[in-house]
């Protein structure tokens, strides 16, 4: 056997088994299979990852990946059926079966964990503070004896109730409305993950997101517990998705201009501390 | 998520204590505004004044057609532009107060016109003044005779102040939506925000059947 017909065997021999290794990663499950559908819990209320748009329908970055997903495992878009929730309502519609999987901006923390299963994170980011445009704020320890509005289910929450209990915070039903009682003069700044605070700050030039940023954690798709099969499937597809440009697509489409490439970077590389993706089945590209 | 795990949420015991203990401040703070409200409402609803009437007619109509978290709402980011601004447990008490007078004032409305007008025309005779008549002949009875539907008005009231969640206001349902944030356990936590709820009540009730005993003790003489 010549040199070059063994290198065209090994060649052969280890795309086969990439393929072969590949295709078992993205195996649709069964259970999916028979319904026919992905049923995806989104955020209606948080531009640009999940959010209605003029017609009143799902839109965003998250819903664009869910479009995807369904159509590589179904061979149509449309086979994936979103719903709306909130922070509040979010894992009872995962528990109760209403979805399959919940693509809702949730932050992966040790305690969740114990709720739900966690598939390879879509992004991480920092936490960022909005304020009224004209305010100075440098760091966190200004804003000790002041109020930040937030909303429910906000994982800034438990990081600034441990490390900042000075702060007086504020929690809203959502985001939106935090962003209003900041307009109103309720509060000092909203805290919430930076990407969401800079699409806010766009559209409204009475406000500006500060150059405070901390805690960087990571968002990611949720399933039931035990659901392994579900589970490998949605992170074989966020993983493909971060090679295949999917997501780089989905993010240029909703992001805009503001800071499009600090996001894109969000969504496709590692954070500038390292810090790896903790519960990842496949690793980040 | 097959089992119930309640560790996180009574961990948590303090936040939910503190979530009751201001769930129990404004609601009975709205019930006595509420009352007040209620039964001056009710009289100008029968006085002769038509503009009077007219206007607290208008209120009572547009507050029982509304749902109540859109009262909240504008009282929250509404009255903002007005340039009134309310902070949260001051604009939940507000609108809770508002929201129970409208009812309670057709209950005590709906007393007064029980009154049989012979004990007024007695009362008069008797040389009693207009003030004394309206206190002892017509109000204090309406009450008695309304007095359950009342004790049920205030228990929706306590029941309806976790609405004003959505204000930031952190009661007890506020509270529980934290932790549900931080825990994930939204079967358990509600689960736990309903027990509590169920003994709030409970208390109540017992409350209201003491203040009915106290105030109106000839009612159950020979019970």
């Amino acid at each position: 056997m010549t040199k070059t017909s063994l290198f065209c065997l090994v060649i052969c021999a280890a795309g086969t088994m990439t393929g072969a290794a590949w295709g078992q990663q993205i195996a649709v499950p069964a259970s999916l299979k028979e319904k026919g559908e992905l049923r995806i819990g989104v955020k209606c209320d948080s531009p640009p990852s999940g959010f209605l748009d003029e017609k009143g329908n799902p839109a965003g970055i998250d819903v664009d990946i869910g479009r995807h997903i369904a159509n590589r495992a179904f061979g149509d878009p449309n086979k994936a059926v979103f719903t709306c929730v909130t922070a509040a309502t979010r894992v009872q519609m995962l528990a109760s079966g209403k979805v399959d999987v919940l693509f809702a901006t949730m932050g992966v923390t040790e305690e969740r964990k114990q709720t739900v299963d966690f598939a390879t994170s879509t992004n991480w980011g920092g936490s960022g503070i909005l304020v009224r445009a004209g305010e100075e704020i440098q760091s966190l320890d200004q804003l000790k004896g002041k109020t930040l509005l937030t909303n429910k289910g906000a994982w800034q929450i438990g990081f600034l109730e441990k490390n900042y209990p000075e702060i007086k915070l504020i929690k809203y039903d959502n985001i939106t409305d935090a962003i209003q009682s900041l307009r109103q003069g309720r509060g000092d700044g909203v805290t919430q993950d930076g990407h969401l605070l800079v699409v806010a700050a766009s559209k409204d030039p009475r406000l500006k997101v500060t150059d405070v940023a901390f805690q960087i954690g990571w968002s990611a798709p949720a399933v039931r517990r035990g659901d392994t099969a579900l589970r490998e499937f949605i992170s074989a597809m966020v993983s493909e998705s971060k090679k295949d440009g999917t997501y780089r697509a989905a993010v240029e489409r909703y992001a805009g201009a503001v800071e499009l490439e600090e996001r894109i970077q969000s969504y496709t590389t590692l954070p500038p501390d390292g810090s790896s993706d903790q519960n990842s089945v496949l690793p980040l590209p | 998520m097959d089992y119930l795990d309640f560790s996180g949420v009574l961990a948590r015991g303090d936040l939910l204590a503190k979530g009751l203990l201001l769930t129990a401040q404004i609601s009975l703070a709205s019930m006595v505004i509420g009352l007040v409200i209620g039964v001056l409402s009710a009289c100008l609803t029968l006085s002769g004044n038509r503009l009077l009437r007219i206007v607290v007619l208008a209120y009572i109509e547009a507050i029982r057609n509304t749902p109540f978290i859109v009262q909240v709402f504008l009282i929250y980011f509404g009255l903002p532009a007005l340039g009134l601004r309310l902070d949260p447990i001051t604009a939940a008490i507000t609108a809770m107060s508002v929201y129970g007078g409208a009812y309670i004032s057709e209950i005590v409305r709906a007393g007064i016109e029980g009154i049989n007008t012979g004990q007024i025309e007695a009362a008069r005779a008797l040389g009693l003044s207009g003030y004394r008549t309206f206190r002892h002949v017509v109000l204090k009875p309406a009450l008695a005779a309304v007095f359950p539907s009342l004790s049920a008005q205030f228990i929706l009231l306590l029941l309806s102040s976790s609405v004003v969640s959505a204000i930031s206001v952190p009661e007890l349902t506020g509270v529980g939506n934290d932790i549900q944030g931080m825990t994930l356990r939204n079967m358990e936590i509600y689960l736990v925000i309903a027990v509590i709820y169920v003994a709030l009540v409970a208390v109540l009730r017992g409350l209201m059947l003491g203040i009915e005993r106290w105030a109106f003790s000839y009612k159950f003489i020979g019970r």
